[in-house]
Formats: structure tokens, sequence, C-alpha cells
């Protein structure tokens, strides 16, 4: 039995053509990737231009970089960071504009898990696109990249305090969020 | 518990989220290409910079140009007062079916304000109404060229007038040439049908003869050969009026004329046929050499020489061309003086003495012609290649010279026949009436000594070989 190409391969593939100097081969990969790319340009920035610009600027840093990708785990991973640092420089430059306070103790949402479950993720992007700036990079940052409060507070040079009431808090309204949204659908449902 | 509760929310949001998928608009893409910078892209990108550059600096150069020869134009008034020069430029700025560049363009359109402006009093008032048209129709496009430039000046923006201008220019040009021609053709219809007092070109074949050679002389007026041929031959309706104009065109079109002959022979007026009979009087000089076999026999005899003495002649000329090529004559040739003198040395004295024959010739002539208009009179000129056999018969023979030279009996021959080569040159006066002038060679002898010498035998009968100028005056009907 013939053992298949793995999708990873396929993209270490790419990445290679893209080395060596394929314009197509960056086609390809900018339209492979492109879609979640910028879905996280979104939940990143404050509008739809910025995202572009996010993503712009995140693809070029991506593709003048590829000789340091070292083929070593997901190209996806590899690039998602690349494309997260540059909507955290873009929230860096603009960052006296939406400053990071601590919020101390945030009252706790009761909000059942199944009704999140059962809401669509163009809804759940919408609303943390609702939160501000400084509530939704850290959400983003802990709650969907994964990264600790420690690495956090590095990269958006604040406290690991801030990093957590700023979560506390992004989740709290988000959650008010949901609770009212929830309310909304059962009273539309009446 | 509430660690416990964020982190399974965390999850759903996580999940949720991660692997969401939107897709940006296509421009994105461009937007990193350019900035990769991809090597295709790049030597385009320079291409694309110095082709702009270089249509740029070709505009502004053009632009330039334009003002400056518009500047210049306002300190060379004598230009608009030469309306020749204004008509060459004009009538090679409308049919020149060459591209031609815009530099060219703009000293006809500066010059044509001016003389719009101020018209010269050195023009005739005697203008034709071919000219009248032809001038009013021009004049017509020139403001309209004028204006169009105009608006163009005022409504295009400063980084692209130049191309603009160009371009629309270029456009006026042409829907001006295509219009021109057509407006012409149909404001000389117009002026053909108004002046003959019918509706339709059919109708002209109605007015009698007279009243439309009145009409066309009107027509052609002082218009100068470049309106008449040039303009006329691009109308595609000129044969239609012709035809119904004159009748003779198919007469000249079995003639063998071409298109543009045919125009310029009705238009002219000067010359309705080029075949049939004519008439004419001629008359000629000519220098012969009395060739003699026995000459110079006697030994007291020495240093005989010819010495060219003249003789005159007049007639009559009956020809008939058959078309445009060929065409015969005959000519009934009067006291035709043939005179040659002999100075020799006899007795040691130098003597000089001379014999006068007079002739009666009957030259029947075929003629080869080469017909083409002449530029200067708008008339036909025909060259004819000639050559025939001529009859002679001899009327009388005076001679003092020396027997031992020239015997009396060796002259005296009645009958001679002789062939006849030469070139005549016809130019056409007027409808009827054509100028010939040419040159003749014959050489003629006995013919009573030929025919013994087709039968072997031998002559002692003089030979005459005369090579003369003629002119005649000719009727054509």
């Amino acid at each position: 039995m013939a053992k298949g190409i793995t999708q990873t391969e396929r993209d270490y593939n790419l990445v290679k053509r893209c080395i060596k100097g394929s314009s197509s081969a960056q086609r390809e990969l900018y339209e492979r990737f492109s879609g979640k790319m910028f879905s996280i340009c979104l939940r990143y920035a404050s509008d739809f231009h910025s995202a572009e610009d996010i993503l712009q600027d995140g693809f070029v840093k991506a593709f003048k970089n590829l000789k340091k990708f070292r083929f070593e785990g997901s190209f996806e991973g590899w690039l998602r960071r690349i494309i997260v640092n540059t909507a955290i420089e873009h929230y860096r430059k603009n960052v006296s504009m939406y400053p990071i306070l601590d919020v101390g103790n945030t009252e706790r949402e009761i909000v059942n898990d199944r009704t999140v479950e059962h809401l669509e993720a163009e809804m759940i992007m919408k609303m943390v696109n609702q939160l501000s700036p400084g509530y939704r990079t850290v959400f983003n940052l802990y709650v969907v990249e994964g990264y600790p409060h420690k690495e956090i507070a590095k990269m958006l040079n604040i406290s690991e305090g801030t990093s957590k009431s700023q979560l506390a808090r992004a989740r709290y309204l988000l959650q008010g969020m949901v609770k009212e949204l929830s309310t909304s659908y059962k009273v539309y449902a009446k | 518990m509430q660690n416990k509760d964020d982190n399974k929310l965390d999850q759903i949001l996580r999940d949720k989220l991660r692997d969401l998928e939107t897709f940006p608009g296509a421009h994105n893409w461009e937007m990193i290409e350019s900035q990769l910078g991809n090597d295709e892209s790049r030597p385009m990108m320079k291409y694309r910079i110095a082709g702009i550059a270089a249509l740029m600096l070709i505009s502004f150069g053009a632009l330039g140009l334009l003002f400056a020869l518009g500047s210049m134009n306002g300190k060379s008034q004598q230009l608009a007062s030469d309306q020749n020069l204004y008509l060459d430029k004009y009538a090679e700025f409308i049919y020149n079916q060459a591209p031609q560049t815009i530099v060219r363009e703009v000293p006809v359109v500066k010059e044509t304000v001016q003389y719009v402006a101020a018209p010269q009093p050195t023009v005739s008032p005697v203008e034709s109404a071919m000219d009248q048209i032809l001038i009013d129709a021009l004049l017509a496009q020139i403001n309209d060229l004028k204006t169009s430039i105009e608006d163009i000046r005022q409504e295009s923006a400063a980084n692209n007038a130049s191309q603009q201008m160009l371009a629309a220019l270029n456009e006026i040009r042409n829907d001006n040439r295509q219009n021109n021609e057509a407006d012409m053709r149909d404001r000389i219809i117009a002026e053909v049908l108004t002046a003959a007092n019918v509706d339709q070109p059919e109708d002209l074949a109605n007015i009698d003869e007279a009243t439309l050679v009145d009409i066309l002389s009107a027509l052609r007026g002082k218009s100068s050969e470049r309106f008449n041929s040039d303009i006329i031959n691009k109308l595609p309706n000129t044969t239609t009026i012709l035809n119904a104009f004159d009748g003779r065109m198919p007469q000249l079109q079995k003639a063998g004329l071409s298109n543009r002959e045919m125009v310029d022979n009705i238009l002219q007026q000067n010359f309705t046929d080029v075949r049939g009979l004519h008439v004419g009087a001629t008359a000629a000089v000519n220098n012969t050499w009395i060739l003699n076999n026995n000459s110079n026999t006697s030994n007291d005899l020495k240093n005989v020489g010819y010495v060219m003495d003249y003789g005159t002649h007049s007639g009559v000329r009956l020809g008939y061309d058959f078309g445009k090529k060929y065409g015969v004559e005959v000519n009934y040739l009067l006291n035709a003086h043939h005179n040659q003198k002999f100075s020799y040395i006899v007795d040691q004295q130098l003597k000089e003495s001379r014999v006068s024959l007079k002739y009666i010739h009957v030259p029947v002539l075929f003629k080869y012609k080469w017909q083409q208009m002449s530029p200067l009179t708008r008339k036909p000129m025909v060259l004819n290649y000639v050559f025939g056999l001529q009859y002679s018969r001899l009327q009388s023979l005076n001679s003092n010279v020396d027997e031992n030279i020239v015997p009396l009996s060796s002259l005296n021959h009645v009958n001679d026949l002789g062939i006849v080569v030469g070139l005549d040159y016809d130019m056409h006066l007027t409808n009827h009436y054509f100028f010939s002038f040419g040159a003749r060679s014959t050489y003629s002898s006995d013919a009573q000594a030929l025919a013994g010498l087709l039968n072997g035998g031998t002559s002692d009968k003089t030979n005459n070989f005369t090579v003369g100028l003629t002119g005649a005056l000719n009727y054509r009907f």
C-alpha cells in the first residue's frame, strides 16, 4: 500500500517552492492560508482595513523569512505566530489609544456552556470584536492562541496581573453578551 | 470550580474561533505581491515607468512646439497674404492620405485664422463658383478645428492636455478629411443642379448642350488644376454627373481615355473628341541633298561639295484619327521647292552651281500617337510618330550644274516614290483647332528606276534626301 503524502508534507513542498522563488507557489500558499490568517487578523484588529493591513504585513514578513522556517512542526503554526506577532505590533503602535488598565475583581456571569456551544463562530467573532482592544488582545492571546499570562505580559508590556484581570473582564463581558443574546433568542422564540 | 468552568468555556471558544476562515479581498494578494517585488513584476514596472516618462516627454515636447509655432506664426503676417500657399497647404492637409504629425497641422490652422481675419485684396473678385465653394468649405473646417482645439485646451488638465489634444486633433483631422470630401461632393452636385435648374443629376441629360457648357465653364472658372483634378477625381458621382453633362462621354471611353483624362476633357471644355476627321494647312522648310552616283566623274573636277540650300513648300492635309493611339493622314503639298548647291573647282576656279526642283508631294502617312494633357494649358498634347510612303511629281527643273557633276538627264524624273519618317507634335488650342509642328525626313527616287532596281537593273537617276521642319494649323470636325 502506497504511503499517502500528508498535508504537512504538502505544505513543506509548497514552502520549498516559495523559497526557490516561485511566484505561483507564493500565490498558492497565500490562498491556502489566507482564510484562517485573516480571521486571526479580524479578531485582533479594530476594523476591517486594519485587519487587511495586518494580513498583508504578516504575509510579507512570512515570505521574506521563509528560509528561517526549520521544517519542524506545522507550517500553519509558524505562519500563525507571525500573523499574531504582526497583529501585536499593530496593537503596540496604537497602545496609547487603548491603554490596558487593571480592572480589579470582576463579578462572574453564569452562562450555560451549552448556550455557547450552540453559537455560530461568526457570532462569537462579532462578540469578541465588540470587546475593547486591550480585553480583545489578551483574550485572543490567552484563550485562542494559548499563550500563558507571563508571555502575554511580556508581549504587551504589561504585568501578569493586568493580563489576568483583562482576561477576566473579557470573559465577563463575553458571557454577558452570550446571556443577553440567549435571552433575546428565547423572547424571540416565544 | 471557577477555573474549571473557565477552561471549559475557553476550550469551546478556542474550538469555535481557531479554525474559522474569513477570506480577504483579492486586492490583498496584489498588495502583498507588489511589496514582495517579484522578479517578474519588477522589470515590468521599470518599463512602465520608462514608457510613461517617455510619453510625457514627447507629449509635452509636442505641446511646447505647438505653442511655439503658434506664437511664431503671429509674426508671419505675410504667410496669410499668400493665398496660393494657403490653398497649397490646405489641399495637402485635406487630401494627403498619409498620416501627418501634429506639428505640420498647426501652421495651417494659424494661417487660416489670419486669413479669415484679414483677407487680402489681391484675391480676385472674379472667383469661380468652384473656388468659392471650396474656400467656404475649407474655412468652415478650419474654424471648426480651431474651436475644437480651444475647447480641448480649456478642458484638458495640465498633466494630460498634450495627449488629449494630440488624440483629439487626429480624430478631428480624420473626420474632417472624410466629411470634407463628402461635403465637397454634395456642394458641387448641388451647385451644378442649381445652376441647371433641375432636381436630379439624371435630369441634366435634358438640358441643351450650350447651357451645360456654360454651367461647366462657370464651375471651372479659374480653379487650379489641383482642385479640378484631385478633388473631382475623388468624387464617386463624377462619372454620373459627367455622363449627364456630356453625351460624348461614351465616345471618350471608347477612345481609350482614362477617367481622369475624360474628366479633364469635359471640364476644361477644350477637347471634345480625340478621334475623327481633321483638315489643315501646312508649310515647311527643307534642305535637300540631290545625290547622284554619276557626279564627280570628270578628272577636271575637284573637291565637289554639297552646299546647304533651302527650299519651302506648302499645302493642305487631311487626317483621320481612329482613336487615342492611331491615325492616318494624307498631305497634298504644292510648290515643293528642293534646291541643292554644288561647289567645285574647274579650270582652277571655284564654281558654285545650283539645281532647283519643284515637286508636288502626296505623302500617305500612318501615325502612332502618344497623348497626354498639358499641365500648363490643360489641353491635350499629342506626339505623333509618323511614317509612310510619298508620291512626288516633278513640276519643273532648273540646273546650271556642270554636266560632269549632275547630268540634266539624271535629274529629269517625273514620278518619284519615297519613304517618309518623322515626328509631329499636336498642341490643341481650342475644341476644334490644333497646331502641329514637326520634323520630317524623306528619301525618294525615280519610280521607274526603283522598278528597274527591283528587277535587278541599275539606275542613273538622282535620289532626293530631304530633311525639313513643318508647321500646320488644323481643324478637327
